[in-house]
Protein backbone atom coordinates (compact mmCIF):
# COMPACT_ATOMS: atom_id res chain seq x y z
CA UNK A 1 0.00 0.00 0.00
CA UNK A 2 1.06 3.49 -0.99
CA UNK A 3 -0.61 6.08 1.28
CA UNK A 4 -0.36 9.97 -0.03
CA UNK A 5 -1.88 12.59 2.80
CA UNK A 6 -1.68 16.48 1.98
CA UNK A 7 1.09 15.82 -0.63
CA UNK A 8 2.05 19.07 -2.50
CA UNK A 9 5.35 20.20 -4.19
CA UNK A 10 6.02 23.17 -5.96
CA UNK A 11 8.97 25.57 -6.90
CA UNK A 12 9.59 28.55 -5.97
CA UNK A 13 6.11 29.22 -4.41
CA UNK A 14 4.55 27.86 -7.40
CA UNK A 15 2.43 24.64 -6.90
CA UNK A 16 3.27 21.81 -9.71
CA UNK A 17 1.14 19.35 -7.86
CA UNK A 18 -0.99 18.17 -5.13
CA UNK A 19 -2.58 15.21 -3.54
CA UNK A 20 -4.91 15.64 -0.73
CA UNK A 21 -5.35 12.08 0.16
CA UNK A 22 -4.57 8.86 -2.20
CA UNK A 23 -4.31 5.08 -1.28
CA UNK A 24 -2.81 2.80 -3.65
CA UNK A 25 -2.97 -1.06 -3.10
CA UNK A 26 -0.45 -2.90 -5.02
CA UNK A 27 -1.55 -3.03 -8.90
CA UNK A 28 -0.79 -1.46 -12.05
CA UNK A 29 -1.24 2.36 -12.28
CA UNK A 30 -1.13 4.61 -15.36
CA UNK A 31 -0.41 8.44 -14.94
CA UNK A 32 -1.34 10.38 -17.73
CA UNK A 33 -0.31 14.03 -18.47
CA UNK A 34 0.90 16.55 -20.73
CA UNK A 35 4.84 17.89 -20.90
CA UNK A 36 4.93 19.29 -17.72
CA UNK A 37 2.33 18.19 -15.86
CA UNK A 38 4.25 17.60 -13.21
CA UNK A 39 4.31 13.59 -13.63
CA UNK A 40 8.03 13.65 -13.58
CA UNK A 41 7.99 15.80 -10.36
CA UNK A 42 5.75 13.57 -8.75
CA UNK A 43 7.86 10.37 -9.84
CA UNK A 44 11.20 12.30 -8.17
CA UNK A 45 9.29 13.19 -5.45
CA UNK A 46 8.53 9.61 -4.41
CA UNK A 47 11.96 7.99 -5.12
CA UNK A 48 13.00 10.82 -2.35
CA UNK A 49 14.85 13.01 -4.81
CA UNK A 50 13.14 15.64 -4.37
CA UNK A 51 11.68 17.82 -1.08
CA UNK A 52 8.23 18.36 -0.71
CA UNK A 53 5.17 19.09 1.31
CA UNK A 54 2.65 16.31 3.41
CA UNK A 55 3.36 12.63 4.03
CA UNK A 56 4.41 9.41 1.60
CA UNK A 57 4.08 6.38 3.13
CA UNK A 58 4.25 2.39 2.68
CA UNK A 59 2.68 0.08 3.89
CA UNK A 60 3.99 -1.01 7.27
CA UNK A 61 4.21 2.90 8.50
CA UNK A 62 7.56 3.37 6.79
CA UNK A 63 7.51 7.67 6.08
CA UNK A 64 9.44 8.59 3.59
CA UNK A 65 10.56 11.83 5.17
CA UNK A 66 11.18 9.73 8.66
CA UNK A 67 12.70 6.44 7.69
CA UNK A 68 14.29 7.39 4.19
CA UNK A 69 16.64 4.27 4.14
CA UNK A 70 13.41 1.89 4.28
CA UNK A 71 11.88 3.72 2.24
CA UNK A 72 14.16 3.79 -0.41
CA UNK A 73 14.45 0.10 0.00
CA UNK A 74 11.28 -0.20 -1.23
CA UNK A 75 10.87 2.20 -4.22
CA UNK A 76 12.87 1.84 -7.32
CA UNK A 77 12.53 4.24 -10.00
CA UNK A 78 12.91 4.54 -13.50
CA UNK A 79 13.85 7.88 -15.09
CA UNK A 80 12.01 9.30 -18.25
CA UNK A 81 15.54 10.37 -19.98
CA UNK A 82 17.71 8.33 -18.22
CA UNK A 83 21.55 10.24 -17.99
CA UNK A 84 24.35 8.04 -16.22
CA UNK A 85 28.22 9.31 -15.92
CA UNK A 86 29.82 8.21 -19.09
CA UNK A 87 32.50 6.53 -17.56
CA UNK A 88 30.50 4.18 -16.29
CA UNK A 89 30.02 0.64 -17.45
CA UNK A 90 26.13 -1.00 -17.05
CA UNK A 91 28.02 -3.89 -15.14
CA UNK A 92 29.29 -1.19 -12.64
CA UNK A 93 26.10 0.15 -12.42
CA UNK A 94 24.39 -2.87 -11.79
CA UNK A 95 26.81 -4.23 -8.74
CA UNK A 96 26.57 -1.25 -7.51
CA UNK A 97 22.70 -0.47 -7.42
CA UNK A 98 22.25 -4.25 -7.11
CA UNK A 99 24.57 -4.30 -3.43
CA UNK A 100 22.71 -1.61 -2.29
CA UNK A 101 18.89 -3.07 -3.01
CA UNK A 102 20.30 -5.97 -1.72
CA UNK A 103 20.37 -8.12 -5.33
CA UNK A 104 22.81 -11.09 -5.74
CA UNK A 105 24.76 -11.15 -8.85
CA UNK A 106 22.66 -13.94 -10.18
CA UNK A 107 19.55 -11.88 -10.36
CA UNK A 108 21.11 -8.81 -11.77
CA UNK A 109 22.54 -11.04 -14.68
CA UNK A 110 19.28 -12.52 -15.27
CA UNK A 111 17.64 -8.79 -15.53
CA UNK A 112 20.35 -7.88 -17.60
CA UNK A 113 20.41 -10.68 -19.92
CA UNK A 114 16.27 -10.20 -20.29
CA UNK A 115 16.67 -6.82 -21.44
CA UNK A 116 20.08 -7.60 -23.86
CA UNK A 117 22.14 -5.46 -21.87
CA UNK A 118 24.81 -8.23 -21.21
CA UNK A 119 25.64 -8.14 -24.96
CA UNK A 120 27.11 -4.09 -24.16
CA UNK A 121 27.83 -4.85 -19.92
CA UNK A 122 31.29 -4.30 -20.36
CA UNK A 123 30.87 -1.03 -22.85
CA UNK A 124 31.10 1.90 -20.91
CA UNK A 125 27.52 4.40 -21.04
CA UNK A 126 29.46 7.23 -23.27
CA UNK A 127 28.65 4.78 -26.07
CA UNK A 128 25.14 3.88 -25.52
CA UNK A 129 22.82 4.90 -27.69
CA UNK A 130 19.37 6.54 -25.77
CA UNK A 131 17.47 3.17 -26.22
CA UNK A 132 20.65 1.30 -24.57
CA UNK A 133 20.51 3.39 -21.72
CA UNK A 134 16.53 3.26 -21.21
CA UNK A 135 16.95 -0.46 -20.79
CA UNK A 136 19.74 0.06 -18.15
CA UNK A 137 18.04 2.18 -16.55
CA UNK A 138 14.58 -0.52 -16.58
CA UNK A 139 16.53 -3.05 -15.52
CA UNK A 140 18.26 -0.80 -12.29
CA UNK A 141 14.57 -0.74 -11.59
CA UNK A 142 13.58 -4.49 -11.23
CA UNK A 143 16.93 -4.80 -9.19
CA UNK A 144 16.10 -5.97 -5.33
CA UNK A 145 12.73 -6.68 -3.71
CA UNK A 146 10.81 -3.39 -4.43
CA UNK A 147 7.38 -2.56 -2.88
CA UNK A 148 6.55 0.74 -5.62
CA UNK A 149 8.34 0.44 -8.56
CA UNK A 150 8.05 3.86 -10.69
CA UNK A 151 8.93 4.37 -14.38
CA UNK A 152 8.20 7.00 -15.97
CA UNK A 153 7.58 7.13 -19.41
CA UNK A 154 9.36 3.54 -19.85
CA UNK A 155 8.60 3.33 -23.46
CA UNK A 156 10.34 5.50 -24.87
CA UNK A 157 13.09 4.52 -27.29
CA UNK A 158 12.20 1.35 -26.66
CA UNK A 159 12.90 -1.83 -29.29
CA UNK A 160 9.53 -4.03 -29.71
CA UNK A 161 11.34 -6.98 -28.41
CA UNK A 162 12.61 -4.66 -25.23
CA UNK A 163 9.18 -3.59 -24.41
CA UNK A 164 7.48 -7.27 -24.69
CA UNK A 165 9.76 -8.24 -21.55
CA UNK A 166 8.94 -4.83 -19.82
CA UNK A 167 5.84 -5.51 -20.11
CA UNK A 168 6.22 -9.03 -19.12
CA UNK A 169 8.45 -8.21 -16.23
CA UNK A 170 5.36 -5.58 -15.03
CA UNK A 171 2.98 -8.50 -15.09
CA UNK A 172 5.21 -10.59 -13.45
CA UNK A 173 5.65 -8.51 -10.23
CA UNK A 174 3.88 -9.64 -7.25
CA UNK A 175 2.09 -7.53 -4.26
CA UNK A 176 3.89 -4.18 -5.91
CA UNK A 177 2.55 -0.74 -6.32
CA UNK A 178 3.42 -0.12 -9.70
CA UNK A 179 3.11 3.69 -11.08
CA UNK A 180 3.75 3.82 -14.79
CA UNK A 181 3.70 7.47 -16.71
CA UNK A 182 2.84 8.04 -20.56
CA UNK A 183 1.84 11.22 -22.05
CA UNK A 184 0.95 9.04 -25.04
CA UNK A 185 -1.67 5.90 -25.25
CA UNK A 186 -0.16 2.48 -25.82
CA UNK A 187 -1.99 -0.63 -25.45
CA UNK A 188 -2.44 -1.76 -22.36
CA UNK A 189 -4.35 -5.00 -23.03
CA UNK A 190 -1.53 -7.31 -21.90
CA UNK A 191 -1.34 -5.42 -18.74
CA UNK A 192 -4.21 -5.58 -16.16
CA UNK A 193 -4.16 -1.64 -15.32
CA UNK A 194 -5.90 -0.98 -11.81
CA UNK A 195 -6.32 2.19 -12.40
CA UNK A 196 -5.86 4.99 -15.07
CA UNK A 197 -5.22 8.24 -13.09
CA UNK A 198 -4.83 12.12 -15.30
CA UNK A 199 -2.91 15.19 -13.74
CA UNK A 200 -5.58 17.84 -13.99
CA UNK A 201 -5.84 21.34 -12.42
CA UNK A 202 -2.71 20.07 -10.41
CA UNK A 203 -3.73 16.86 -8.96
CA UNK A 204 -4.82 13.52 -9.84
CA UNK A 205 -8.22 12.20 -11.38
CA UNK A 206 -9.08 9.48 -12.34
CA UNK A 207 -9.86 8.40 -15.80
CA UNK B 1 28.49 40.52 -40.34
CA UNK B 2 26.14 37.88 -42.41
CA UNK B 3 24.08 35.49 -40.55
CA UNK B 4 26.09 32.90 -40.63
CA UNK B 5 28.80 34.76 -38.85
CA UNK B 6 26.35 36.51 -36.38
CA UNK B 7 25.10 33.27 -35.17
CA UNK B 8 28.46 31.88 -34.86
CA UNK B 9 30.07 34.18 -32.81
CA UNK B 10 27.34 33.88 -30.67
CA UNK B 11 27.29 30.41 -30.32
CA UNK B 12 31.23 30.13 -30.19
CA UNK B 13 32.93 33.13 -29.62
CA UNK B 14 30.67 34.95 -26.81
CA UNK B 15 30.20 31.95 -25.20
CA UNK B 16 33.82 31.63 -24.98
CA UNK B 17 34.92 34.75 -23.26
CA UNK B 18 31.97 34.09 -20.75
CA UNK B 19 32.99 30.39 -20.10
CA UNK B 20 36.40 31.84 -19.41
CA UNK B 21 36.07 34.86 -17.71
CA UNK B 22 37.75 34.24 -14.96
CA UNK B 23 40.59 33.58 -16.59
CA UNK B 24 40.44 36.54 -18.71
CA UNK B 25 39.92 38.57 -15.78
CA UNK B 26 42.82 37.05 -13.52
CA UNK B 27 45.08 38.04 -17.20
CA UNK B 28 43.83 41.49 -16.80
CA UNK B 29 43.93 41.74 -13.33
CA UNK B 30 48.16 40.60 -13.84
CA UNK B 31 48.46 43.07 -17.12
CA UNK B 32 46.91 45.75 -15.63
CA UNK B 33 47.54 45.58 -12.41
CA UNK B 34 50.66 43.98 -11.27
CA UNK B 35 52.57 45.51 -13.91
CA UNK B 36 52.90 49.13 -14.89
CA UNK B 37 53.65 50.73 -18.21
CA UNK B 38 56.87 50.79 -18.06
CA UNK B 39 57.13 47.20 -16.91
CA UNK B 40 55.26 46.48 -20.25
CA UNK B 41 57.49 48.40 -22.61
CA UNK B 42 60.57 46.92 -21.10
CA UNK B 43 59.30 43.21 -21.65
CA UNK B 44 58.26 43.89 -24.82
CA UNK B 45 61.91 45.14 -25.63
CA UNK B 46 63.31 41.94 -23.61
CA UNK B 47 60.55 39.76 -26.01
CA UNK B 48 61.71 41.48 -29.23
CA UNK B 49 65.59 41.50 -28.59
CA UNK B 50 66.18 38.34 -30.22
CA UNK B 51 64.26 35.50 -32.48
CA UNK B 52 64.83 32.86 -29.69
CA UNK B 53 63.20 35.20 -26.87
CA UNK B 54 60.28 36.01 -29.62
CA UNK B 55 59.31 32.00 -29.32
CA UNK B 56 58.30 32.63 -25.53
CA UNK B 57 54.96 34.75 -26.50
CA UNK B 58 54.96 32.59 -29.39
CA UNK B 59 55.00 29.39 -27.20
CA UNK B 60 52.30 31.15 -24.80
CA UNK B 61 50.26 31.49 -28.02
CA UNK B 62 50.49 28.32 -28.96
CA UNK B 63 48.98 27.18 -25.60
CA UNK B 64 45.88 29.94 -26.37
CA UNK B 65 45.21 28.47 -29.95
CA UNK B 66 45.10 24.88 -28.30
CA UNK B 67 42.65 25.97 -25.49
CA UNK B 68 40.42 27.75 -28.10
CA UNK B 69 40.76 25.01 -30.47
CA UNK B 70 39.82 22.34 -27.88
CA UNK B 71 36.68 24.52 -26.66
CA UNK B 72 35.47 24.70 -30.15
CA UNK B 73 35.79 21.25 -30.64
CA UNK B 74 34.44 20.33 -27.59
CA UNK B 75 31.65 22.97 -28.25
CA UNK B 76 30.26 21.73 -30.97
CA UNK B 77 29.94 18.46 -29.89
CA UNK B 78 27.01 19.20 -27.14
CA UNK B 79 23.54 18.31 -28.56
CA UNK B 80 22.36 21.89 -28.52
CA UNK B 81 24.52 22.75 -30.88
CA UNK B 82 23.88 20.41 -33.55
CA UNK B 83 22.28 22.70 -35.84
CA UNK B 84 25.61 24.28 -36.80
CA UNK B 85 26.59 20.96 -38.96
CA UNK B 86 24.76 22.52 -41.49
CA UNK B 87 26.64 25.68 -41.69
CA UNK B 88 29.16 24.03 -43.97
CA UNK B 89 26.64 23.05 -46.69
CA UNK B 90 27.07 26.81 -47.53
CA UNK B 91 29.82 29.55 -47.64
CA UNK B 92 31.26 29.38 -44.22
CA UNK B 93 34.14 30.08 -43.95
CA UNK B 94 34.24 33.54 -43.62
CA UNK B 95 32.52 32.92 -40.55
CA UNK B 96 34.90 30.36 -39.43
CA UNK B 97 37.42 33.25 -39.92
CA UNK B 98 35.57 35.68 -37.42
CA UNK B 99 35.21 33.36 -34.75
CA UNK B 100 39.01 32.46 -34.99
CA UNK B 101 39.93 36.12 -34.97
CA UNK B 102 37.46 36.93 -32.41
CA UNK B 103 38.78 34.07 -30.11
CA UNK B 104 42.37 34.83 -30.73
CA UNK B 105 41.86 38.99 -30.23
CA UNK B 106 43.80 39.06 -27.26
CA UNK B 107 47.16 37.17 -28.55
CA UNK B 108 46.45 39.16 -32.07
CA UNK B 109 46.44 42.20 -29.83
CA UNK B 110 49.71 41.22 -27.72
CA UNK B 111 51.13 40.75 -31.29
CA UNK B 112 50.42 43.48 -33.06
CA UNK B 113 51.73 45.36 -30.05
CA UNK B 114 54.96 43.23 -30.19
CA UNK B 115 55.40 43.63 -33.95
CA UNK B 116 55.10 47.23 -33.50
CA UNK B 117 57.84 47.33 -31.27
CA UNK B 118 59.68 45.16 -33.38
CA UNK B 119 59.64 47.51 -35.93
CA UNK B 120 60.53 50.22 -34.00
CA UNK B 121 63.95 48.28 -33.66
CA UNK B 122 64.19 47.03 -37.22
CA UNK B 123 64.06 43.53 -35.83
CA UNK B 124 62.53 41.92 -39.19
CA UNK B 125 63.09 38.32 -38.22
CA UNK B 126 61.29 38.74 -34.90
CA UNK B 127 58.80 40.77 -37.20
CA UNK B 128 58.42 37.77 -39.47
CA UNK B 129 57.85 35.23 -36.81
CA UNK B 130 55.49 37.44 -35.01
CA UNK B 131 53.37 37.60 -38.10
CA UNK B 132 53.73 33.55 -39.37
CA UNK B 133 52.60 32.66 -35.74
CA UNK B 134 49.75 34.77 -35.81
CA UNK B 135 48.92 34.11 -39.73
CA UNK B 136 49.29 30.63 -38.94
CA UNK B 137 46.99 30.33 -35.49
CA UNK B 138 44.43 31.85 -37.02
CA UNK B 139 44.40 29.79 -40.24
CA UNK B 140 44.73 26.45 -38.00
CA UNK B 141 41.77 27.69 -35.92
CA UNK B 142 39.91 28.27 -38.55
CA UNK B 143 40.77 24.55 -39.88
CA UNK B 144 39.91 22.97 -37.31
CA UNK B 145 36.27 24.88 -36.81
CA UNK B 146 35.86 24.09 -40.22
CA UNK B 147 36.56 20.35 -39.81
CA UNK B 148 35.01 19.84 -36.33
CA UNK B 149 31.99 20.91 -38.32
CA UNK B 150 32.33 19.56 -41.53
CA UNK B 151 33.29 16.12 -39.58
CA UNK B 152 31.19 15.40 -36.89
CA UNK B 153 32.10 12.59 -34.67
CA UNK B 154 29.76 11.63 -31.96
CA UNK B 155 31.19 8.04 -31.49
CA UNK B 156 32.85 7.20 -28.58
CA UNK B 157 35.84 4.07 -28.10
CA UNK B 158 37.20 3.09 -25.23
CA UNK B 159 41.03 2.64 -25.34
CA UNK B 160 41.62 -1.15 -25.27
CA UNK B 161 43.69 -1.47 -21.79
CA UNK B 162 41.12 0.17 -20.01
CA UNK B 163 38.28 -1.86 -21.94
CA UNK B 164 39.83 -4.63 -20.25
CA UNK B 165 39.99 -3.52 -16.92
CA UNK B 166 36.09 -2.56 -16.28
CA UNK B 167 35.68 -6.37 -17.66
CA UNK B 168 37.89 -7.45 -14.63
CA UNK B 169 35.47 -5.81 -12.11
CA UNK B 170 32.93 -3.39 -10.98
CA UNK B 171 33.48 0.13 -9.63
CA UNK B 172 33.04 0.64 -6.05
CA UNK B 173 31.11 3.87 -5.44
CA UNK B 174 34.98 5.58 -3.89
CA UNK B 175 36.11 4.92 -7.04
CA UNK B 176 33.66 5.53 -9.06
CA UNK B 177 33.69 9.39 -7.64
CA UNK B 178 37.03 9.80 -7.89
CA UNK B 179 36.82 8.80 -11.23
CA UNK B 180 33.85 11.13 -11.98
CA UNK B 181 35.66 14.31 -10.79
CA UNK B 182 39.05 13.95 -11.99
CA UNK B 183 37.19 13.31 -15.67
CA UNK B 184 34.45 16.27 -14.88
CA UNK B 185 37.41 18.58 -14.16
CA UNK B 186 40.70 17.21 -14.68
CA UNK B 187 41.94 20.73 -14.83
CA UNK B 188 40.63 22.14 -11.75
CA UNK B 189 41.96 18.57 -9.74
CA UNK B 190 45.41 18.99 -11.02
CA UNK B 191 45.56 22.59 -10.07
CA UNK B 192 44.36 21.62 -6.98
CA UNK B 193 46.90 19.57 -6.34
CA UNK B 194 50.02 21.19 -7.56
CA UNK B 195 48.55 24.21 -5.40
CA UNK B 196 48.00 22.46 -2.62
CA UNK B 197 51.33 20.48 -2.66
CA UNK B 198 52.90 23.54 -3.41
CA UNK B 199 51.80 25.60 -0.32
CA UNK B 200 52.72 22.68 2.07
CA UNK B 201 56.27 22.04 -0.05
CA UNK B 202 56.68 26.08 0.64
CA UNK B 203 55.66 25.96 4.29
CA UNK B 204 57.54 23.12 5.06
CA UNK B 205 60.61 24.89 3.96
CA UNK B 206 60.60 27.33 6.09
CA UNK B 207 61.40 25.05 9.14
CA UNK B 208 65.26 24.69 7.22
CA UNK B 209 65.86 28.17 7.86
CA UNK B 210 64.04 29.15 11.17
CA UNK B 211 62.72 27.96 14.57
CA UNK B 212 58.51 27.72 13.88
CA UNK B 213 56.17 25.72 16.34
CA UNK B 214 53.63 23.17 14.50
CA UNK B 215 51.22 25.93 13.82
CA UNK B 216 52.44 27.31 10.52
CA UNK B 217 52.64 23.55 9.50
CA UNK B 218 49.14 22.82 10.60
CA UNK B 219 48.21 26.32 8.34
CA UNK B 220 49.56 24.72 5.30
CA UNK B 221 47.72 22.02 5.89
CA UNK B 222 44.59 24.19 6.35
CA UNK B 223 45.13 26.23 2.98
CA UNK B 224 45.91 23.13 0.89
CA UNK B 225 42.99 21.06 2.17
CA UNK B 226 40.66 24.43 1.74
CA UNK B 227 41.32 24.95 -2.14
CA UNK B 228 40.31 21.01 -1.61
CA UNK B 229 37.42 22.08 -1.22
CA UNK B 230 36.84 22.61 -4.92
CA UNK B 231 36.42 19.09 -5.19
CA UNK B 232 33.95 18.44 -2.75
CA UNK B 233 31.74 20.64 -4.58
CA UNK B 234 32.15 18.66 -7.52
CA UNK B 235 31.59 15.71 -5.33
CA UNK B 236 27.92 16.82 -4.47
CA UNK B 237 27.63 17.93 -7.95
CA UNK B 238 28.21 14.16 -9.34
CA UNK B 239 25.87 13.20 -6.45
CA UNK B 240 22.86 15.45 -6.87
CA UNK B 241 22.87 15.80 -10.65
CA UNK B 242 25.18 13.30 -12.33
CA UNK B 243 24.64 10.18 -10.53
CA UNK B 244 20.70 11.17 -9.32
CA UNK B 245 19.93 7.85 -8.55
CA UNK B 246 22.56 7.60 -5.81
CA UNK B 247 20.60 9.48 -3.16
CA UNK B 248 17.66 7.21 -3.60
CA UNK B 249 19.22 4.32 -3.43
CA UNK B 250 18.83 2.73 0.27
CA UNK B 251 22.48 2.81 1.35
CA UNK B 252 22.80 3.70 4.89
CA UNK B 253 23.80 7.03 6.39
CA UNK B 254 27.16 5.54 7.50
CA UNK B 255 28.17 4.24 4.20
CA UNK B 256 27.55 7.28 2.37
CA UNK B 257 29.94 9.27 4.73
CA UNK B 258 32.71 6.54 4.46
CA UNK B 259 32.24 6.81 0.71
CA UNK B 260 32.88 10.17 0.84
CA UNK B 261 35.82 10.43 3.47
CA UNK B 262 37.41 7.44 1.27
CA UNK B 263 37.09 9.30 -1.71
CA UNK B 264 38.97 12.61 -0.29
CA UNK B 265 41.41 10.26 0.92
CA UNK B 266 42.40 9.14 -2.85
CA UNK B 267 42.20 12.68 -3.95
CA UNK B 268 43.79 14.20 -0.98
CA UNK B 269 46.72 11.38 -1.35
CA UNK B 270 49.39 14.02 -2.75
CA UNK B 271 48.55 16.46 -0.17
CA UNK B 272 48.90 13.37 2.70
CA UNK B 273 52.01 12.45 1.09
CA UNK B 274 53.95 15.72 0.99
CA UNK B 275 52.63 16.52 4.65
CA UNK B 276 54.09 12.73 5.96
CA UNK B 277 57.72 13.17 3.67
CA UNK B 278 57.95 16.71 4.73
CA UNK B 279 57.22 16.78 8.45
CA UNK B 280 59.75 18.67 10.06
CA UNK B 281 61.90 15.98 12.50
CA UNK B 282 61.16 18.11 15.61
CA UNK B 283 57.57 18.18 15.10
CA UNK B 284 55.61 14.87 16.73
CA UNK B 285 53.45 12.13 14.71
CA UNK B 286 50.83 13.49 16.18
CA UNK B 287 50.89 16.92 14.17
CA UNK B 288 50.95 14.84 11.22
CA UNK B 289 47.62 13.00 12.12
CA UNK B 290 45.97 15.72 13.52
CA UNK B 291 46.81 18.01 10.00
CA UNK B 292 45.01 14.70 8.20
CA UNK B 293 42.57 14.72 10.48
CA UNK B 294 41.66 18.58 10.50
CA UNK B 295 41.90 18.71 6.96
CA UNK B 296 39.19 15.85 6.68
CA UNK B 297 36.67 17.74 9.07
CA UNK B 298 36.99 20.19 7.06
CA UNK B 299 35.69 18.86 3.86
CA UNK B 300 33.28 17.08 5.36
CA UNK B 301 31.71 20.67 6.94
CA UNK B 302 32.35 21.87 3.21
CA UNK B 303 30.26 19.04 2.26
CA UNK B 304 27.25 19.61 4.87
CA UNK B 305 27.25 23.22 3.92
CA UNK B 306 26.65 22.08 0.03
CA UNK B 307 23.57 20.28 1.45
CA UNK B 308 22.06 23.75 2.86
CA UNK B 309 20.84 25.13 0.12
CA UNK B 310 21.96 25.02 -3.53
CA UNK B 311 24.87 27.35 -4.55
CA UNK B 312 26.76 28.09 -7.25
CA UNK B 313 30.62 27.54 -7.53
CA UNK B 314 31.68 31.27 -7.35
CA UNK B 315 29.49 31.84 -4.00
CA UNK B 316 31.17 28.51 -2.78
CA UNK B 317 34.51 29.29 -3.48
CA UNK B 318 34.14 33.38 -1.85
CA UNK B 319 32.33 31.19 1.14
CA UNK B 320 35.46 29.02 1.47
CA UNK B 321 37.57 32.01 1.56
CA UNK B 322 36.52 33.63 4.45
CA UNK B 323 36.17 30.03 6.15
CA UNK B 324 39.72 29.46 5.59
CA UNK B 325 40.54 33.00 6.61
CA UNK B 326 38.92 32.22 10.19
CA UNK B 327 40.44 29.26 10.37
CA UNK B 328 44.02 29.80 9.85
CA UNK B 329 43.18 32.72 12.56
CA UNK B 330 42.32 30.28 14.53
CA UNK B 331 45.62 27.91 14.52
CA UNK B 332 47.27 31.03 14.71
CA UNK B 333 45.76 32.39 17.60
CA UNK B 334 46.34 28.79 19.36
CA UNK B 335 43.03 27.19 19.31
CA UNK B 336 43.78 23.55 19.69
CA UNK B 337 43.57 21.94 16.39
CA UNK B 338 41.66 18.87 17.99
CA UNK B 339 38.79 21.61 19.30
CA UNK B 340 38.76 22.93 15.97
CA UNK B 341 38.68 19.29 14.08
CA UNK B 342 35.90 18.16 16.40
CA UNK B 343 33.49 21.49 15.60
CA UNK B 344 34.25 20.92 11.96
CA UNK B 345 33.30 16.75 11.97
CA UNK B 346 29.97 17.35 14.76
CA UNK B 347 29.41 20.90 12.31
CA UNK B 348 29.49 18.76 8.95
CA UNK B 349 27.82 15.68 9.85
CA UNK B 350 24.92 17.51 11.45
CA UNK B 351 24.51 19.54 8.38
CA UNK B 352 24.76 16.48 6.11
CA UNK B 353 22.28 14.29 8.37
CA UNK B 354 19.92 17.06 8.54
CA UNK B 355 19.69 18.07 4.76
CA UNK B 356 20.57 15.21 2.94
CA UNK B 357 17.03 13.53 2.06
CA UNK B 358 15.86 17.26 1.89
CA UNK B 359 17.72 18.88 -1.07
CA UNK B 360 16.79 20.38 -3.73
CA UNK B 361 19.70 20.74 -6.46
Amino acid sequence: MLEFKDFSKGYNGNLIITIPELKLAPGIYWIRGENGSGKSTLFKSLAGLLPYEGSIVLSDNINLQQQPLEFRRRVNFSEAEPLFPGFLTAKDLLRFVGSARGSDVAHQNEIASKFGIDAFIDKRCETYSSGMLKKLSLALAFLGKPKVVILDEPLITLDEQARGVLLGMIRNLEDVVVLLSSHQSFDTSDLHIKEKFRIVNKTLSNE
Amino acid sequence: MNNFSQVLTRTLTTEFYRVNAMFFLVAIGFCFGFMRGVEHIALAGFFVGSPWLAMIPVGVWILYTIKVVIYNRREVKFEKNWFLYSLPLGNAIPAYVTVAVGQLAPIIAYGSFLFFFALKQQQWLVMSIILVSLGSMIIITTWRLGHSLTYPLHEKSTPTPIRKLDQLFAKPAAWIFSEGIVRSQPGMVYVTKIVACLVIYGATQLYLYDQYDERLYLMAACAAFSANLALVFQYQKLEVVDLMMFRSLPIPFTNRMITFVVTMLILCFPEIAILATNRPEYLSITNYFSAILFGISLLLAGYGKLYVRSIDFDSFTRQIFFVSMGLLLTILFKVPILVATGILFVAGFILIKKNYYYFQP
